[in-house]
C-alpha cells in the first residue's frame, strides 16, 4: 500500500486526471501482453510532462517506492507487469509531437506518442519513421525505446536503436538527464545507446529525438506462395546470401494463414498454401525492378508456386494487414497466445524453424509460425488457454526449450520483444555470471536504489530485489488475484 | 623486480615494443591470457595503463600522462568468424581495418566504417575512439554497426555484450557504452559487425566551387535531388583558395543511371570517375581527413541547418590562425580542419583561438574539440546529471583507476 500522505502529494503533482487509485480502474494495468503474469498495481500515475514525472519520481524515490514505467502495455514479456508495493507510471498523457525538422530529418516527440502517429505527422514532408512493430497502431515510442523494438521493415532499416538520436530521461531520483539534442556523436559515453533496450530499468524516457527516413519513391509488395515451409526458408537464406536488398521478408505458415483468412484481417492469402513469403522492395522504380527481378529468379529456383504482386496501394495495405493482424487473428484459435521471440543465424533458418516447431508439437501444442525471416527472427506462436495449468506448463517448457536450442545453434534470446519477466531465467543460457553481474552493476550506476522496474530482465541476484512472491523466485509463474 | 622485467616475463621479447608512449613502455600481449596477466600485474601494483591499438587516435582523448605502461592490442589480431550468408564478421580488436575490408570484399560484402588510413587503424581502436569514415553518409556512425563485443574488464574478467547476429535485444547494449569510451572502461578484445552487400557499380563526381558558401549550397541541393550518396564530402584545395564537392554514388547500375540523370539536371560535374577509378578517388578523399596523430586538428560537429553559420563563426573566431586541409561532411554536419602552425606562436594562442571559437559556436548548438599530440582540449564539457552518471559508470568499471585517460567533462 502506498502511504496516504504520499498519495496526496502525488495527486498535488499530477492532479486528479493523473492519478488512479480506485481498484477497478487500476485493474487494466495489471499486466501487459504476458497475460499469465499479473498483479494489480497499488497506484497508477499518468503525469503530463517531464516536470511532473521528475517530481513524481523524486517523491517515490524518497519513499523507497518502486516504479514500473508503462507505455501502451503492448509489450509481450512482462516488462510492464506491476511489482508488489509499486506504482505504475504511464506515459499516456504525454503524446505530443514537439518538433518535425525536415531539413535535419528528425523529430522530437513525447514518449507516449503512438508509433504510427509519428509517420502520420511527418508524411507531408515525404518522411516516415521506419521501425514498424506489428503493434504500431497502439504501441508508444517510449515503449519502443525501452524494448529496442523492431518490426518487419527493420530488416532494411534496423531496430529502434538505429533511429534514436537523443533522449530526455528522468532518472530514478527525479533528476532530468537531457540528452535530447540530436548530436552527431555523444559528447562523452553513449548513454543514449545504452539506455535503448534497458526495459524501464534505467529511468523514464519522457522525450525522444528520432531519425526520420525519406519515404521511398516506389514500393512494391509481393506474396510468394510455397508448397512447404522449408522452401520458403531456403529462398530467404538465398536472397540474403546473394546480396539482394528487399525492405521486408516475412514468412507465414499454414496455420497462421488459416487463422488470418478466417478473421477480419483476411488478406486473400491462398488457403491451400503451406507457407507464404511476404516481401517488399522499395526505392526508385529502377531499383525496385532490379531487386524484384533478382528475387523472383531466386524464388523460382526454390520451387515457388506463384507470386502475386500488389497492383496498388490498397492491395499492398491488404497484404500487410494480414501479416500485422496475425496475432489478433490467432485469438480465434484459443483465448491466449504465447508469442515466442528468438533469433537464429539466417543461414540456419530452415533447420531451426523445424526444430522449434517440433518442440511444440512434441508437447502437444498448437504452434503457428509468423516471423521476420530476413533477420532470422522467429516467432513460433503457441495458442493455449492459461486457465489450463498443464497446458500453460507445457507452453513455458516449450518456450525454454526453444530458447535453449536456438542459443545452442548460435542464436539469441530475443530479437525485438526483450526479456522482461518471460526470459529472465533464460538469461543464464546466454550470459555468464560475470556478464550478468556487470549488467547488475551498470544498472546500479543508473539507479543505485534499484527501484526502477525491479525484478525484470536480470536473473535475481538477491531476494530483496524482487518484491515478488516466492513462486517467482523459483522461476514459476504466479497468477495473482486482483486486490 | 623492475617493471620492464615483470612485463617481459608476461609477454616475452616479442611483446615488449620498441616504441614508447609518454616515455612509458608499450607492451603487446599475444593472447587474452597475457592481457589478463598484465591487468593482474597492474592491479596488484596499483599501476596505470593506457589501452591502445596502433595509436592512430590516441590524440582523440586525454593525453597519456602519468601512465606506467601502455597495452597495445596489435598482436591480438585475426578474423574469428566471417559468415557471408549472415552478413556478419567477428574479429579480434587488434586486426587492422584494411585486413577486414579485404576479407569482407572477397566475400562480396562491404564493411563500414571505411576509416581513413585503414592500415594504421585497428578494429578495437576505431570503435574505442568512436571513429567513422566518409561512408557514414550512407551507413551511419560505426557504433550502429556493432552487433556485440567481448571485453576484458579491469578486474581481469572477460565479459560479453550483444552477439553475432544482426538482430538482438538480449540484455543491455554495453557495447554501445564501449564505443567512444577511449579505453576508459574496458579492453575491447573482439567485436562483431554487421556488413552490407558490396555495391555493383560506383561513380564519383567532382564539382569545383569558388568558395565554401557555394560548396555548401551545392551540397544542400544534392541533398534535395533524391539521390542516396555513399559519401558526400566538401574539401578545400591544397592552396586553400578553392573548394570541391566530392560525391560518391554506389549501388546497382540502373539505380545509378537515374541518380546521374537527376544530378545532371542540377549541375554538370567537373570530373567523373567510374569503377576502379572511382574507388581510387574515394580512397584519396577518405585519407585526406586531417590526421590528428601528426598535427593539431579541430573537429566541429553541428547540425545541417546550422552548418553554414557554424563554419562562418569558426573562421571568424580563429582569425589569423592558419589552417591546412579542411574536410566537411555536410549531411552529418561535421568539419575537420588541420591547423598548420601559421599564426600559432604558442600553444596558448591556439588554445585561446579554440576557446573563442567554442564560445562563438555554443549559441548555435555546435561543438568544437581540438585533437592533436599533447592537446588537452580533445573533449566537450558535460555537466549535471550526465557528468554524475558518467563518473558512476567509470567507477563501476574501474574503481581502482587502472585505465589511464578520462572521459569527457572531467
Amino acid at each position: 500500500m502506498i502511504p496516504s500522505d504520499v498519495v496526496r502529494s502525488l495527486r498535488s503533482i499530477v492532479g486528479d486526471l493523473g492519478l488512479i487509485s480506485e481498484v477497478s480502474q487500476r485493474t487494466p494495468y495489471e499486466c501487459d501482453g504476458l497475460a499469465y503474469e499479473r498483479r494489480v498495481p497499488d497506484l497508477v500515475l499518468l503525469p503530463a510532462s517531464t516536470e511532473e514525472v521528475s517530481q513524481c519520481l523524486a517523491l517515490l524515490h524518497a519513499n523507497g517506492i518502486p516504479v514500473v514505467p508503462r507505455g501502451a502495455g503492448t509489450g509481450l514479456t512482462g516488462g510492464a507487469t506491476p511489482v508488489e508495493g509499486g506504482v505504475v507510471l504511464g506515459t499516456a498523457r504525454m503524446r505530443r509531437v514537439l518538433e518535425v525538422n525536415a531539413e535535419g530529418s528528425f523529430a522530437r516527440v513525447e514518449a507516449g506518442l503512438i508509433n504510427i502517429d509519428l509517420t502520420r505527422a511527418c508524411a507531408h514532408d515525404e518522411l516516415f519513421y521506419a521501425p514498424d512493430p506489428s503493434s504500431q497502431a497502439a504501441c508508444t515510442l517510449g515503449g519502443n525505446v525501452a524494448n529496442n523494438a523492431g518490426g518487419p521493415h527493420c530488416f532494411k532499416y534496423g531496430n529502434t536503436t538505429r533511429h534514436v538520436l537523443g533522449l530526455k530521461v528522468v532518472l530514478a531520483d527525479g533528476e532530468v538527464l537531457d540528452l535530447s539534442a540530436p548530436e552527431v556523436d555523444p559528447a562523452s559515453y553513449d548513454l543514449v545507446g545504452l539506455f535503448v533496450g534497458s526495459e524501464g530499468m534505467f529511468g523514464v524516457a519522457t522525450e525522444i529525438t528520432l531519425r526520420l527516413t525519406p519515404a521511398p519513391e516506389t514500393t512494391e509488395t509481393m506474396l510468394a506462395i510455397f508448397q512447404d515451409l522449408d522452401s520458403a526458408c531456403d529462398s530467404v537464406s538465398a536472397i540474403i546470401a546473394e546480396g539482394w536488398e528487399p525492405s521486408a521478408l516475412e514468412i507465414l505458415d499454414k496455420l497462421t494463414i488459416t487463422a488470418v483468412e478466417a478473421s477480419v484481417f483476411a488478406a486473400g492469402y491462398p488457403a491451400d498454401a503451406e507457407a507464404v513469403l511476404l516481401l517488399e522492395v522499395e526505392g526508385t522504380q529502377a531499383e525496385c525492378d532490379a531487386n524484384a527481378e533478382g528475387i523472383l529468379t531466386i524464388l523460382r529456383t526454390h520451387g515457388v508456386l506463384d507470386v502475386q504482386r500488389a497492383k496498388d496501394d490498397a492491395a499492398r495495405k491488404k497484404l500487410w494487414a494480414g501479416r500485422k493482424g496475425a496475432y489478433g487473428a490467432m485469438g480465434r484459435i484459443a483465448p491466449d497466445l504465447y508469442v515466442s521471440d528468438v533469433v537464429v543465424p539466417r543461414s540456419k533458418l530452415r533447420e531451426l524453424v523445424r526444430a522449434t516447431t517440433d518442440i511444440c508439437l512434441a508437447k502437444g501444442l498448437k504452434v503457428a509460425n509468423v516471423f521476420h525471416a530476413g533477420d532470422g527472427n522467429l516467432h513460433p506462436n503457441i495458442s493455449y488457454d492459461r486457465r489450463d495449468e498443464d497446458e500453460l506448463r507445457r507452453v513455458l517448457e516449450a518456450g525454454e526449450e526453444m530458447a535453449r536450442v536456438c542459443v545452442a545453434a548460435g542464436g539469441t534470446l530475443s530479437g525485438e520483444h526483450g526479456i522482461g519477466l518471460e526470459k529472465q531465467a533464460q538469461m543464464r543460457l546466454y550470459f555468464s555470471e560475470a556478464d550478468l553481474e556487470l549488467m547488475h552493476k551498470v544498472r546500479d550506476a543508473w539507479d543505485p536504489a534499484g527501484n526502477m522496474n525491479p525484478g525484470k530482465l536480470l536473473p535475481i541476484r538477491a531476494c530483496v530485489e524482487t518484491r515478488s512472491s516466492p513462486a517467482r523466485l523459483a522461476g514459476t509463474p504466479t497468477r495473482e488475484q486482483p486486490a | 623486480m623492475k617493471l620492464g622485467t615483470k612485463l617481459h616475463d608476461i609477454v616475452g621479447a616479442d611483446g615488449l615494443l620498441d616504441e614508447r608512449l609518454a616515455e612509458a613502455l608499450v607492451v603487446a600481449p599475444a593472447s587474452e591470457a597475457e592481457a589478463r596477466e598484465l591487468f593482474h600485474l597492474a592491479q596488484a601494483n596499483k599501476l596505470r595503463v593506457k589501452l591502445m591499438g596502433l595509436g592512430s587516435k590516441l590524440s582523440w582523448s586525454a593525453a597519456a600522462q602519468g601512465i606506467d605502461f601502455a597495452l597495445s592490442t596489435r598482436r591480438l589480431r585475426g578474423i574469428v568468424e566471417f559468415v557471408p550468408g549472415d552478413g556478419t564478421i567477428t574479429a579480434l580488436a587488434g586486426t587492422p581495418m584494411s585486413e577486414l575490408r579485404e576479407a569482407v570484399g572477397a566475400g562480396g560484402l562491404e564493411l563500414s566504417p571505411d576509416v581513413p588510413r585503414p592500415e594504421r587503424a585497428t578494429l578495437g581502436g576505431v570503435l574505442a575512439a568512436g571513429a567513422s569514415g566518409p561512408d557514414r553518409t550512407r551507413h551511419g556512425p560505426s557504433r550502429l554497426h556493432v552487433l556485440g563485443m567481448r571485453t576484458l574488464l579491469a578486474s581481469g574478467e572477460v565479459t560479453k555484450s550483444g552477439g553475432r547476429l544482426v538482430k538482438n535485444v538480449t540484455g543491455y547494449d554495453l557495447h554501445r557504452l564501449y564505443c567512444a569510451s577511449h579505453g576508459t572502461l574496458a579492453l575491447i578484445l573482439e567485436a562483431s559487425l554487421r556488413l552490407s552487400p558490396a555495391p555493383e557499380a560506383r561513380h564519383l563526381l567532382r564539382y569545383t566551387c569558388d568558395d565554401l558558401a557555394s560548396g555548401l549550397a551545392l551540397a544542400r541541393d544534392i541533398g534535395s535531388a533524391r539521390v542516396k550518396p555513399r559519401c558526400l564530402v566538401l574539401l578545400n584545395s591544397q592552396d586553400g583558395r578553392a573548394w570541391s564537392v566530392e560525391l560518391e554514388l554506389a549501388g546497382r547500375p540502373a539505380a545509378l543511371d537515374l541518380e546521374l540523370e537527376r544530378l545532371a539536371a542540377l549541375r554538370s560535374p567537373t570530373e567523373v570517375f567510374e569503377g576502379a577509378a572511382a574507388i581510387e578517388r574515394n580512397m584519396l578523399i577518405r585519407d585526406s581527413e586531417p590526421d590528428a596523430s601528426a598535427q593539431q586538428v579541430l573537429h566541429l560537429s553541428s547540425c545541417p541547418s546550422q552548418l553554414r553559420a557554424s563554419c562562418d563563426a569558426l573562421f571568424n573566431a580563429l582569425g589569423s590562425i592558419g589552417h591546412g586541409r579542411i574536410v566537411i561532411q555536410p549531411t552529418i554536419a561535421t568539419l575537420d580542419m588541420a591547423l598548420n602552425g601559421e599564426g600559432i606562436a604558442t600553444e596558448s594562442i591556439a588554445s585561446e583561438g579554440v576557446q573563442a571559437a567554442r564560445e562563438a559556436l555554443a549559441p548555435l548548438g555546435s561543438r568544437l574539440v581540438l585533437r592533436g599530440p599533447g592537446s588537452q582540449q580533445h573533449s566537450a564539457d558535460i555537466s549535471g546529471a550526465e557528468l554524475t552518471l558518467v563518473r558512476r559508470l567509470r567507477n563501476t568499471y574501474d574503481p581502482n583507476g587502472l585505465f589511464a585517460g578520462l572521459p569527457a567533462g572531467r
